[in-house]
């Protein structure tokens, strides 16, 4: 079975470069001096994919109108199934965004 | 640049794996932190409002018995957010023992408009020529049942319509 699954993803990566782009991605070379100070630059990365994702569930229930931009949002706030969640995460995520580029600029300027 | 061998004695330290799973389970995780909520929201769907279901539809003091007047009314519901207006109608008799009756205004054969014939004393639907009577039977043509009717009450004088209930063939 654990050789199957090998083979799987042996195969998988033959095809698609998948599993050695991750490798590449995750096995990245450094310097010895780097520490905590440096993964502002994934983190932005990844607050822009939240950001893209949950922008684009929130655009299925969004009318941007100005007469219906405020009674959709709160159609999404108070009658949707995870729609505080989903716009919570969109707003915070912006907000975080924000600060962690500004980290990150600092980072790499100063 | 030397191409790294990932298959290298280094690369599989124990401490190296061991991160490499955390990575992996901690991603895992997010992934599923995102899932599950996406999940939820596209496909369990908003709560259900209450509403009441009755419309007022008007003074029906003046009606004379016998005689059925088209009333017309609006129906407001909402859809998403948006608050949807329909114009519907009824056909309202009073009959004789005063009781108050709204028929629904399609004709249960292909859902023509009928209306009203005074020299005929029948409801005529000029479609395909089905005719009702006043209590809202099947007097001749194709259509296969009654007409349909709205659920009524009275209030003050006023009319409430109800949902329309679509009638059986034989009642």
């Amino acid at each position: 079975m654990r050789k199957t699954f090998g083979q799987f993803i042996e195969d998988l990566d033959h095809r698609t470069g998948l599993h050695s782009g991750l490798r590449n991605f995750l096995y990245e070379e450094i310097p010895a001096s780097s520490g905590w100070h440096q993964v502002f630059g994934s983190v932005a990365l990844f607050l822009m994919l939240i950001q893209f994702f949950t922008g684009a569930m929130l655009a299925f229930n969004y009318a941007p109108t100005p007469g219906d931009a405020y009674s959709s949002l709160r159609y999404i706030l108070t009658e949707v199934t995870a729609g505080r969640l989903m716009r919570g995460l969109h707003h915070w995520g912006a907000s975080m965004l924000i600060v962690i580029v500004v980290l990150h600029m600092v980072q790499v300027f100063l | 640049m030397m191409p790294v061998d990932y298959n290298a004695e280094v690369y599989k330290s124990t401490r190296r794996a061991f991160h490499l799973a955390v990575v992996y389970v901690l991603g895992g995780i997010i992934a599923l932190a995102m899932a599950i909520p996406t999940a939820l929201y596209l496909l369990v769907p908003p709560k259900a409002r209450k509403e009441s279901g009755w419309i007022d539809a008007g003074d029906i003091s003046q009606l004379a018995p016998g005689v059925p007047v088209e009333l017309t009314f609006q129906e407001s519901r909402l859809d998403g957010w948006r608050l949807v207006t329909e114009k519907k109608i009824a056909w309202v008799v009073k009959e004789a023992n005063s009781k108050i009756v709204a028929f629904g205004p399609q004709c249960t054969h292909l859902a023509c408009a009928y209306h009203w014939e005074m020299e005929a004393g029948r409801f005529i639907c000029p479609c395909h020529g089905s005719n009702f009577s006043l209590d809202g039977k099947v007097l001749a043509g194709p259509a296969a049942r009654p007409l349909d009717r709205y659920l009524t009450k009275i209030e003050n004088n006023r009319l409430q319509i109800g949902e329309l209930r679509q009638s059986t063939p034989k009642g």
